[in-house]
């Protein structure tokens, strides 16, 4: 069943992070990437995936630059910036943190009411 | 569906930067219809499943949209800097006139300096812009702010050589109302150029700057009833110019917008309220200039307000000509309280021409643009 919406939404920056984190992508790939290692869980129309691309090349986070394929084919491919990786790390270390505290709260072990 | 035209359609986005958008979702799009097809899908099936794929083309454009208009608090400033300053400047000048301190070192001296060392702080600060090749949000504000300034530099520095305004209506009157109707026909010349791809619009106004040509040398000063048909059909074909570029713009814009349109109808509507002001408070010049200073400052926060949520060039101008006319109608209430009840009256008919004419249009052809807007 793929993530609501909503949460994918709410996500996007991080997931096209982390994807970038890797290597150097174009919109379709990170687009494929997402699909493939989620396993069809994040599922997005990929024309919005843009939108979050072009934000994040606006807040220096991750920067641009055309590349001619085989074919003549132009596309754009995207590669982390230093902010970028230092925004990642910030946010990966939140969802963690923020994971912790909602599977506390959803399985509450008994040490916890202990004290 | 054809995803690419629905997009290239739907994207309202300054041109160079469409076009980038554009090249890289044209990209994707050839990508995914041709893996799909490498897949054993036919070349139909496959255009539309690759457009299914990338969404619904307004949502996407939509999108878009919203990042690549976001304006900055830095821009904001630096757009609202100019206009704001030309308008505290202006203000001053007028408030000083209303007083009664037409020959003060502030008037003849001061104000004009000020006034044009803006003028070309901000004219250098386009150029720079433009010869590096970059449009900041600003740009637009700077420029027209830059052209309102220098407009009232030629007043100012002639003041100035004759030792008063009234000095000046004696000996150099001609010369004034020659500089000032010359930079007022240019923004007839623009409008002319704006429309240049529409034929009946440009030869529009066309006719409109030949009209007025004919008629400015003749209108001032008032000092018959001719006269006063004149000024008041230059004031007109003026407007026309302003409110043709302003209506183009709203036309332009695929959904109503509210928003944009409210704010400029409290835009048109407040120097009127200034005039009950000065119905109300019966205390001379002196209350009318200091609440119109007021206003103008408020006009300025909020035409920079319009400016910064507007992200095309059409819709910037909107903003500008929101400034504009309200200059243009603080003027004819400062003209003389006959001319003021015309002022009310025209704030009216180009309120409807302005806003509600174009909503209504938008309601009546949504999703297509009229040919005034093409």
């Amino acid at each position: 069943m793929p993530a609501p919406t909503e949460l994918v939404k709410g996500n996007a920056l991080v997931l096209i992070l982390s994807c970038l984190a890797r290597e150097p992508m174009h919109g379709y790939r990170i687009a494929r990437e997402l699909d493939q290692l989620s396993e069809g869980y994040f599922v997005m129309r990929e024309g919005t995936l843009y939108p979050h691309l072009h934000q994040l090349e606006k807040d220096g986070l991750i920067e641009g630059y055309w590349e001619t394929v085989s074919g003549g084919r132009e596309r754009k491919c995207y590669r982390i910036t230093g902010r970028g990786k230092a925004e990642l790390a910030r946010r990966r270390e939140e969802w963690l943190r923020f994971q912790m505290n909602v599977n506390r709260v959803l399985d509450p072990s008994p040490q916890a009411f202990s004290g | 569906m054809d995803f690419m035209k629905e997009i290239e359609r739907k994207l309202d986005l300054p041109a160079a930067e469409k076009a980038q958008v554009l090249r890289e979702l044209r990209s994707h799009y050839e990508e995914l219809r041709d893996k799909l097809i490498a897949s054993g899908m036919d070349a139909d099936q496959a255009e539309q499943e690759a457009a299914q794929r990338l969404g619904d083309p307004e949502d996407v454009a939509a999108r878009l949209r919203t990042v690549h208009c976001r304006a900055t608090w830095k821009s904001a400033l630096l757009a609202a800097f100019p206009f704001a300053g030309l308008v505290l400047i202006r203000a001053v000048w007028r408030a000083t006139v209303g007083i009664g301190v037409t020959d003060g070192w502030l008037q003849v001296t001061l104000l004009p300096l000020v006034a044009a060392c803006l003028g070309l702080l901000m004219i250098s600060g386009s150029v720079r812009e433009l010869v590096l090749g970059r449009r900041p949000i600003w740009l637009a504000t700077w420029l027209a702010t830059a052209y309102l300034a220098l407009r009232n530099v030629p007043r100012m520095v002639l003041i100035a050589n004759a030792g008063s305004y009234q000095q000046l209506m004696h000996t150099r009157s001609a010369l004034l109302y020659g500089i000032e109707n010359g930079i007022e026909i240019l923004a007839l010349g623009a409008a002319t150029w704006a429309f240049r791809k529409s034929p009946k619009w440009r030869n529009f106004y066309l006719v409109l700057t030949l009209l007025d040509l004919g008629i400015a040398p003749f209108m001032n000063p008032i000092h018959d009833p001719t006269q006063v048909v004149l000024s008041i059909t230059h004031r007109l074909v003026i407007s026309s110019a302003i409110m043709g570029l302003a209506l183009k713009l709203f036309a332009w814009h695929p959904y109503g917008n509210i928003a944009q349109s409210s704010l400029f109808l409290w835009v048109l509507s407040a120097p009127p309220t200034s005039l009950y002001t000065r119905w109300l408070g019966g205390t001379g010049y002196a209350v009318y200039y200091a609440v119109c200073a007021l206003l103008m400052v408020i006009l300025a926060g909020i035409t920079v307000l319009i400016f910064a949520r507007a992200c095309t060039p059409q819709r910037k101008l909107v903003a500008l000509s929101a400034g504009l006319l309200a200059f243009q109608q603080t003027d004819w209430l400062a003209t003389g309280a006959w001319l003021s009840s015309i002022a009310v009256a025209s704030s009216i008919v180009l309120l409807v021409w302005v806003v509600l004419i174009p909503m209504f249009l938008q309601r009546l052809r949504r999703g297509r643009r009229p040919e005034f807007a093409r």
